[in-house]
């Protein structure tokens, strides 16, 4: 074995173009897989660091009003889970929110969490420094708050201090006494945000004054997990759930219950299994299913790629492998031998593929979504990637190396030591290597109708009405709660903020609204409509958002009927509602919904009158059919978290500098977040389908010029191999112009088989990939056909260029009889 | 083509230099040489004598250095290389010593080739590729390839393949080079059927036996002619 490693290394050392060219194209290959799978490791694989046995860990969603069974749960259901789930040696709960955090300068939006006494108890952590919160430390009237903090923020904030316990902490306003530090990594069990900051649930009060969060039944914002006793069973549990669900149900049937008139479920998922939101984690397994295999297929055209350089080694390598056999080596030492030098090749390429890796996802993870959430991606090169990395590397090197090791150690002796070529005929166009071709010519197509397909959508996608218009439109937010307002005082502050933002000179437009469409969208309230019997089964939760006067002016939504709300909706008036087209051509049709009645808080009301039409909008995403749409005024249903909207004349950036300030000159403290250009933060609503496109794009390309060389290579190496045939058709009286031709038909007919099976692949594949298209259909035939245009060109190219070499070849030479 | 016994070939003071880093190698020197329509010539000498050398300026395939050559009375010198090929394809027919048919192409295809280079209509392609197999009596094998054949009813394919396109001239490369002595004979008394025919051929051979079937003899020594037989004109060996 290590005679076969000192030769492999040899003969690899006396090559070194070759072993370049390999190990380079496997780093690419193996280093696209490392950088996804990396992503894929950080998001849904690596448990969560500090935590005590994860797989005991467990999710317990409350089903939502309407919208499936994996929501939140409302502090008194938390409460009776903790008591009455027996198969849990605990229950805990947390609330993720983003808080206003200082240590004496500005203020940043950081996410935090609200989290029960039992919390880090219940995950089985253990401090970086000081202690976690305990049940000591529900807050005493008068007492003092506690808040635990992050590594990260200990390092970035406190310059991992070990002192820090004892420090303060300005959390909404309010001081908070750090008393001690999470273990390095651990982020919150929410991933992908990233929590900075936890505090006992209790403190609720102190940081959202007026909240009910901690009594009612109807405020459904916490996350539940539990830690199952040794032992215990999943379908014991449920059980258990299914039980209390209807006990719950039966003790409160009006907030237990759900648009169909059942009674709330309760469900519990594994941990491992639900390190991602249930909601999105569908959606996120999906995409990553897809990158993985983009790359995987990346990686099998660098793999055919390299078999086919082998393919031509081994070729040349005939009479080498003739002596060998000739003195006795089996064919299975042969066999070995050659493996050898594709596993030192692999693992050649693999160690490169880690750098590439790196770059890849260091430049990923620098990429920061458009989202008011802080995301924290990561993608650790844990064991788990390693092994991966060291798997993915010797699949690789059977894959690229077992063929043309099978082929250079076929037993043919004599021709091999007399410098012959096989006799017969060469099968040059569909032997092993023009299979290869067209393989890879097929994988390359596909990636590149993926691509296409993906920026068809982003196209499409960007050219939707999104029904109002974001150019030139400032946003930025704050939450006055955060900085210890309460409603009298954030009703001031939000008329004084208006008068300061109107004078700024440029600003043609301004307001405030709860929600931004498309971007941060939106509140969803159960709403009785007055004269409207909804069907069994059906949701009358409605999308909304609470928009200050001056609101549908400066986002340039047009009224169709009655009056925009103003001034003259505010407090002690007559409470006044809009509703978009979709709204009352649903609920009233045929009616004048002018003065018609919908009530967001209950049966018993207060009502709200219509007061205006306003025409369709796309609210949550550019795909979604139309959605009935809610409009309440501010001055009529405060709200402590805003954002400001600011339509500029010319200079978006310069009014975006100035809101800041203006905002600065009212409460220095208060923190500003998701300040930016409206159309930028618009690109969150094209997000998968940019990502999707500049990846696929990035990657088709690497496939596509890697199995264009492969053409090129094959081309190449047949027309040299060939030489002889050349002179001879010249002999016979063949122009240049033949051979040329000759020689790229033969590629383009390689080409156009690999093509044909790259379409029926692509026909079958891309439909998975519906679900994340835009307006356009999975088997658009103008991506199709560009594609095949474009990739056809490209091989005609490939093709050309050892043509050209061919016409040049000298008879006299080529015909010399040795 | 050209007038019965008329000059189909005539080189003058042809020289041939092949230039390798210093050294300079003279191939040919000063080669006076016509054939006339009808003829046989065989080029003889040892090995390295430039024996092929000529045949491929013969042939179109290579350009003297010096001198010039008269084809059908007309300069080549002056000819394309787009030119050169039709030449080639329309009035040179190459037999080589190797065979050199193409292993991926059958017997048909093999002997088709140049009168597809002609752009023949197929139905005259094969009326002729019919035609020359049959003079070969290689007609049962069409569907073959190369590597099905023995060598001697390969270079009876590639006789057939020179024949095919009726050129003016057969050039033969050591025909018999890669054969025993039994298909040598049969593939010379094919040749020599041919030339009974009208067919005008020039031969390479270092062998002596085979030079007899040639009416004429032509001994190179170090690129020179140093000797002209005239008058065993189809003798040959007994049969």
């Amino acid at each position: 074995m290590l005679s076969d490693l000192r030769h492999a290394l040899r003969s690899l050392r006396s090559n070194p173009g070759f072993t370049l060219v390999v190990v380079v194209t496997l780093a690419l290959g193996i280093g696209g897989n490392g950088a996804v799978f990396s992503l894929i490791n950080g998001l849904l694989l690596r448990p969560p660091a500090g935590v005590a046995e994860p797989e005991r860990l467990v999710n317990i969603y409350t089903s939502d009003f309407s919208s499936g069974d994996f929501g939140t749960s409302s502090y008194p259901d938390y409460e009776a889970m903790a008591v009455e789930l027996s198969a849990f040696e605990a229950v805990a709960a947390h609330d993720v929110r983003l808080l206003s955090v200082s240590t004496g300068e500005q203020g940043e939006m950081l996410a935090g969490e609200l989290v029960t006494p039992n919390y880090f108890a219940t995950l089985g952590m253990a401090p970086a420094a000081g202690r976690l919160i305990g049940a000591e430390d529900a807050p005493a009237p008068g007492g003092e708050a506690v808040a635990v903090i992050s590594h990260r923020l200990w390092a970035t904030r406190f310059g991992s201090d070990p002192a820090v316990t004892g420090r303060g902490l300005r959390i909404n306003g309010r001081e908070f006494m750090v008393i001690g530090v999470a273990p390095a990594g651990f982020n919150g069990m929410m991933r992908p945000i990233a929590s900075d900051v936890w505090l006992p649930i209790t403190v609720e009060p102190l940081i959202s004054p007026g909240s009910d969060d901690l009594t009612s039944m109807r405020s459904r914002s916490l996350m539940v997990l539990g830690r199952l006793r040794p032992g215990a069973s999943l379908a014991a549990t449920q059980d258990q759930l299914a039980a209390l669900a209807r006990r719950r149900f039966e003790q409160f049937r009006d907030s237990w219950v759900t648009v169909r008139g059942e009674g709330r479920r309760l469900t519990a998922v594994p941990e491992p299994e639900s390190r991602l939101p249930p909601q999105i984690g569908g959606a996120a397994v999906g995409f990553a299913a897809m990158l993985m295999a983009v790359v995987v297929l990346v990686l099998l055209i660098a793999c055919a790629n390299i078999a086919n350089l082998m393919l031509a080694r081994a070729a040349r390598r005939r009479r080498e492998v003739a002596v060998r056999l000739s003195l006795g080596a089996s064919r299975g030492r042969l066999v070995r031998g050659l493996l050898t030098e594709s596993l030192v090749l692999a693992a050649a390429g693999a160690g490169a593929g880690v750098l590439v890796a790196r770059w890849l996802t260091d430049a990923i993870l620098r990429f920061r979504p458009p989202v008011a959430a802080p995301i924290q991606l990561e993608a650790p090169l844990d064991w788990r990637v390693v092994a991966f990395l060291a798997g993915l590397a010797v699949v690789a090197a059977l894959a690229f190396g077992l063929l043309p090791a099978l082929q250079a150690s076929r037993p043919s002796v004599v021709p091999g030591l007399k410098g012959e070529l096989a006799a017969g005929r060469t099968g040059r166009r569909f032997g092993p290597r023009g299979l290869l071709v067209i393989g890879q010519l097929a994988v390359s197509l596909l990636l590149l109708v993926g691509a296409g397909l993906f920026l068809r959508s982003l196209s499409r996608a960007q050219a939707v009405n999104p029904g109002f218009d974001a150019g030139n439109v400032v946003v930025a937010t704050l939450d006055l709660g955060s900085n210890g307002y309460d409603e009298a005082r954030g009703a001031v502050f939000y008329r004084a903020l208006l008068e300061r933002l109107r004078a700024i000179p440029g600003a043609q437009g301004v307001t405030l609204a709860s929600a931004v469409p498309l971007v941060d969208c939106c509140g969803r309230r159960g709403t009785r409509i007055e004269g409207y019997t909804a069907r069994e089964g059906e949701s009358t939760e409605i999308n909304w958002n609470v928009v200050a006067p001056d609101y549908f002016r400066t986002m340039r939504v047009q009224v169709r009927q009655g009056r925009a709300l103003d001034e003259r909706d505010r407090a002690g008036a007559p409470l006044a509602v809009m509703v978009n087209e979709v709204f009352a051509r649903r609920y009233w049709p045929g009616q004048d919904p002018l003065g018609k009645r919908v009530s967001i808080t209950g049966p018993d009301g207060p009502y709200r009158e219509v007061v205006g039409i306003v025409q369709d909008g796309k609210y949550r995403s550019l795909g979604e059919e139309p959605l009935p749409f809610l409009f309440v005024p501010l001055l009529q249903n405060y709200r402590s978290s805003m954002t400001m909207h600011v339509r500029a004349a010319t200079d978006p950036a310069g009014v975006l500098r100035a809101v800041r300030s203006a905002v600065g000159e009212l409460d220095p403290n208060l923190p500003l977040y998701n300040h930016t250009i409206l159309t930028e933060a618009l690109a969150v609503a094209v997000l998968p389908q940019r990502i999707a496109a500049m990846l696929l794009a990035a990657f088709g390309g690497l496939g596509v010029a890697l199995a264009v060389l492969g053409l090129y290579g094959l081309t190449a190496y047949g027309v040299a191999q060939r030489t002889r045939e050349f002179g001879i058709r010249t002999a016979l009286g063949a122009e240049p112009r033949d051979i040329a031709v000759m020689v790229v038909r033969e590629g383009v007919a390689l080409a156009g088989v690999g093509l044909g099976v790259g379409f029926l692949l692509a026909g079958a594949v891309t439909r998975l990939a519906t679900r994340f298209l835009f307006g356009v259909s999975a088997l658009d035939p103008a991506t199709f056909v560009t594609v095949g245009v474009v990739l056809l060109g490209a091989t005609a190219v490939a093709s050309y260029i050892p043509a050209r070499r061919a016409t040049r070849v000298d008879p006299v030479v080529a015909l010399r009889y040795e | 083509m050209t007038a019965q016994n008329g000059s189909l070939i005539k080189l003058a003071g042809v020289t041939k230099v092949f230039y390798t880093e210093d050294v300079e190698t003279h191939a040919l020197s000063g080669i006076e040489l016509e054939i006339r329509e009808g003829d046989y010539v065989a080029i003889a000498g040892p090995s390295g004598c430039g024996k092929t050398t000529l045949l491929s300026i013969l042939g179109l395939l290579d350009t003297p250095t010096r001198g010039e050559y008269f084809l059908d009375n007309q300069p080549v010198a002056s000819l394309t290389a787009t030119q050169r090929a039709g030449v080639r394809n329309r009035e040179i027919g190459f037999i080589f010593q190797a065979f050199n048919l193409i292993g991926d192409l059958t017997v048909y295809e093999n002997v088709e080739l140049p009168l597809t280079y002609r752009k023949m209509p197929s139905g005259e392609r094969k009326k002729r590729v019919m035609a020359a197999l049959e003079k070969v009596g290689m007609t049962h094998r069409v569907k073959h390839y190369p590597a099905q054949l023995s060598g001697g009813q390969q270079q009876r394919v590639a006789v057939a393949r020179a024949v095919g396109g009726d050129p003016a001239i057969l050039l033969a490369d050591e025909p018999t080079g890669n054969l025993d002595s039994v298909n040598g004979k049969a593939v010379m008394d094919l040749l020599r059927a041919l030339h009974q025919e009208g067919s005008t051929i020039c031969m390479v051979t270092h062998d002596p036996r085979y030079e007899e079937y040639a009416a004429r003899s032509v001994h190179l020594f170090d690129g020179k002619v140093v000797s002209e037989e005239v008058g065993k004109a189809g003798a040959g060996p007994a049969t």
